[in-house]
């Protein structure tokens, strides 16, 4: 055999001398067989190092979007075919027999067999479509030419006729395939004379040559390691250049990873979308979809704790309306007043500045019953907050009229006993829809001062009555579309009468009106607070007209901001100051649109007219399973029909208490204590009065 | 015994030489490969 041929086969380890000397005395049938296989698996190895490696380029390729040479691709196809063709050739070299190719052409040869009888002849037994037996007997003769006999065989095994055969027939025998299985005998023959000779070689060699034979084993040793080292480096070229590509790759990476490259169209479209898909998600996180999150978003301590920005951007989200309370800062204009609420029509008020100085927005009621009141404050407000000389003030006066402890007896039983709106509407914070109601309840017109919350706000933390919610288009979402007084929302803290803080509101002051240096109104107001009047002026004695502007005057906004910087704890954290070319509600809608609160459907148009909805609004509200009036708190709603709220009760018999208390001091009536019984009230009237008249009198007699 | 040697060094140099040709092409497809993630790289850091 090829003495080295055992020595290729994929991954093996290399053999010893040895091993080498015995392999060179196999036999050359078995050398052939070992050619064959070893041919094989170097093929098969090839073939299959070749498919990996192109799996491994391809999946390479495909992560980084690369496209594989097709030429390439081919070539390394046909480098394959070669391969194959090149085991072929060895075969065919050799003298090897594909297995798949035996007996193809003689499929009906049965036997071939040695028989002395015909000359030392080749017998090959066929078996024709008729199942009759014939054999050919070939030999060549002493010149080396071909000649034979047909032999027909009995059905018992014996011989029959013998044909001699002629040119022809050898021609016939060549197509049936028995020549070719002649010549393979002949040559398997003299495959066995060359074995026979090696044989006798290989023995003739161990006992003569045996120093040659072991200078041969080391000469096929140096080979075999000569092959392996070299499949060795070959390997480690390998792993180098696979160590340099991947380096080159991460080097690619680091360069993307540390630049701002420019992306690829899928890249860009495929991040884009992430972006898209990242902002939408964080948005709908950030929409308000519970009432939990409306309570913990709407806060008095969350909204206070706002920026301007943050506190707009929460509005824009859910709910955006808004309502407003007008303050009475200034010299109140008889045209911002009606019948019933005229008081302080032509009087200078500080309502803004005291509010600052609590912090705070609150009912008529707590103002008279907070902790900076005193008994006779109490006095007033049962009295129905007119001056008042109690029983103490004319002690050292007594020329002067004392206001009678049954008014306010009777003001403290109409209010607490007979009729309960007027002391739910007295302890209650008083609020405008969506509109600023200035022209009812405002103060000095044209330098109006007003706090706006959210509507959210109100529902969520607080008991509310929306006293005209039965009316059309009144409830808390809609548009108000006047000023009108049925424009009105009760608002009571839930637990202790604390009021509502300033800083969870917006506070919205005109920008610029030219306003006293001093006062900060548009008329003079010297240090009493009294008005300076024009003289001889003609007209109605109410009409603010009769005083005298200011001259010695700054922009309102600048007087606000200067008293802020000199009074830094009573600045409101959320300040807008609005052209006082508008009206509030104008200036109010108006900074809605600017910053698109319940802006989609606000036009031009609307602007002053206190139309701003959202579209959405109620698709909004519907989701979270609401009723447009109550923004989804119903619990909080407070029924016109009862006034029942958490602690109303509770809260009106504390006021009595206090009334009471009060009436006592100012009017030392000890013996009133009876009023605390809080069936005091209940009893028939008549009954009540000469109980009053007879304390009251009872003492009177004392002082 | 010089039939089979000579078969068998023509087979073999016939695949070393298509081992050869293999690494070629394979180093060929790796060479182009990596240029055309050059390009790539060289075009984003153009745009």
């Amino acid at each position: 055999m090829g003495i080295e041929q055992s020595t290729i086969e994929s991954g093996e380890k290399p053999k010893t001398e040895q091993e080498v000397v015995i392999e060179a005395e196999k036999s050359p049938e078995e050398i052939e067989k070992e050619m064959l296989t070893d041919a094989d698996k170097e093929v098969a190895s090839f073939e299959r190092e070749e498919k990996s490696d192109l799996e491994s380029v391809e999946k390479k390729a495909s992560v980084d979007g690369l496209q594989i040479d097709t030429k390439d691709r081919s070539e390394l196809e046909e480098l394959i075919e070669e391969a194959e063709q090149a085991k072929k050739g060895l075969v065919k070299e050799i003298g090897g027999e594909d297995e798949s190719k035996k007996n193809i052409n003689n499929p009906n040869i049965i036997e071939i067999a040695e028989d002395k009888n015909f000359e030392g002849s080749t017998i090959i037994k066929t078996k024709d479509a008729e199942g009759r037996i014939i054999g050919y007997a070939l030999r060549k003769n002493s010149r080396g030419d071909l000649e034979g006999n047909e032999i027909g065989y009995m059905e018992d095994g014996s011989v029959g006729p013998v044909y001699q055969l002629h040119e022809s027939d050898f021609a016939k025998l060549k197509q049936q395939g028995v020549m070719e299985s002649y010549e393979n005998v002949l040559a398997q023959k003299n495959k066995d004379s060359e074995r026979e000779q090696l044989n006798k070689v290989k023995e003739f060699s161990k006992e003569y040559s045996q120093e040659d034979r072991n200078l041969i084993a080391k000469e096929i040793f140096k080979k075999r390691k000569e092959y392996f080292d070299g499949k060795k480096n070959i390997e480690a070229d390998e792993q180098d250049e696979k160590q340099i590509v991947e380096q080159l790759e991460k080097l690619g990476d680091d360069i993307e990873s540390h630049r701002d490259i420019p992306l690829s169209k899928e890249q860009y479209l495929k991040e884009t979308k992430e972006i898209i898909n990242n902002f939408y998600s964080n948005e709908n996180k950030k929409w308000l979809k519970s009432k939990e999150e409306i309570a913990e978003n709407f806060s008095e301590e969350n909204l206070a704790s706002l920026s301007m920005e943050n506190y707009i951007d929460l509005l824009r989200k859910f709910p955006g309306h808004l309502v407003t309370h007008v303050t009475r800062q200034g010299v109140r204009s008889k045209e911002q007043s009606f019948a019933y609420h005229s008081k302080g029509v032509g009087q200078f008020k500080n309502g803004f500045k005291d509010m600052l100085k609590s912090k705070k927005l609150v009912s008529p009621l707590a103002v008279s019953i907070s902790e900076s009141s005193s008994f006779h404050d109490i006095c007033r407000f049962l009295n129905g907050n007119e001056d008042i000389i109690t029983a103490r003030d004319s002690i050292n006066d007594l020329n002067v009229e004392i206001v009678d402890v049954k008014r306010l007896m009777a003001s403290l039983k109409k209010l607490t006993f007979d009729n309960k709106e007027e002391y739910h509407d007295k302890s209650a914070v008083h609020l405008g829809i969506e509109r600023v109601l200035n022209a009812m309840y405002g103060g000095e017109k044209g330098n109006d001062i007003f706090i706006v919350y959210p509507a959210a706000h109100i529902v969520s933390q607080y008991n509310f009555l929306n006293k005209y919610a039965d009316k059309k288009e009144k409830n808390l979402t809609s548009p108000q579309n006047s000023d009108a007084f049925n424009n009105d929302l009760y608002v009571w803290n839930k637990n202790e009468s604390k009021g509502m803080n300033i800083d969870a509101g917006i506070v919205f002051i005109s920008e610029n009106v030219q306003v006293d240096k001093n006062s900060g109104s548009q008329y003079e107001v010297d240090n009493l607070e009294n008005l300076a009047e024009i003289t001889n002026k003609k007209g109605n004695n109410d009409d603010n007209t009769k005083f005298k502007k200011s001259e010695n005057t700054m922009k309102s906004r600048e007087y606000w901001e200067k008293y802020f910087s000199e009074n830094s704890k009573y600045k409101p954290s959320k300040i807008v100051y609005y052209d006082a070319n508008m009206t509030p509600t104008e200036a109010l809608n108006d900074w809605k649109l600017k910053n698109n609160i319940n802006g989609d459907n606000i036009g031009a148009r609307d602007v002053g007219n206190g139309v701003g909805v959202m579209d959405n609004t109620k698709a909004r509200l519907d989701a979270i399973g609401t009723r447009t009036d109550e923004i989804g708190f119903g619990e909080n709603k407070v029924e016109r029909s009862d006034f029942k709220r958490s602690n109303g009760d509770e809260e009106a018999m504390h006021f009595h208490r206090l009334a009471l208390e009060a009436m006592k001091n100012e009017y030392s009536l000890d013996q009133l204590l009876v009023a605390y019984d809080p069936n005091f009230f209940s009893r028939p009237e008549d009954e009540w009065d000469e109980i009053i008249n007879k304390m009251y009198n009872a003492q009177r007699v004392d002082v | 015994m010089n039939k089979y040697q000579q078969a068998w060094e023509k087979f073999q140099n016939k695949m070393n030489d298509l081992r050869k040709r293999q690494k070629e092409v394979l180093l060929r497809i790796y060479n182009k490969l990596d240029q055309q993630k050059i390009e790539n790289i060289r075009k984003k850091l153009e745009k």
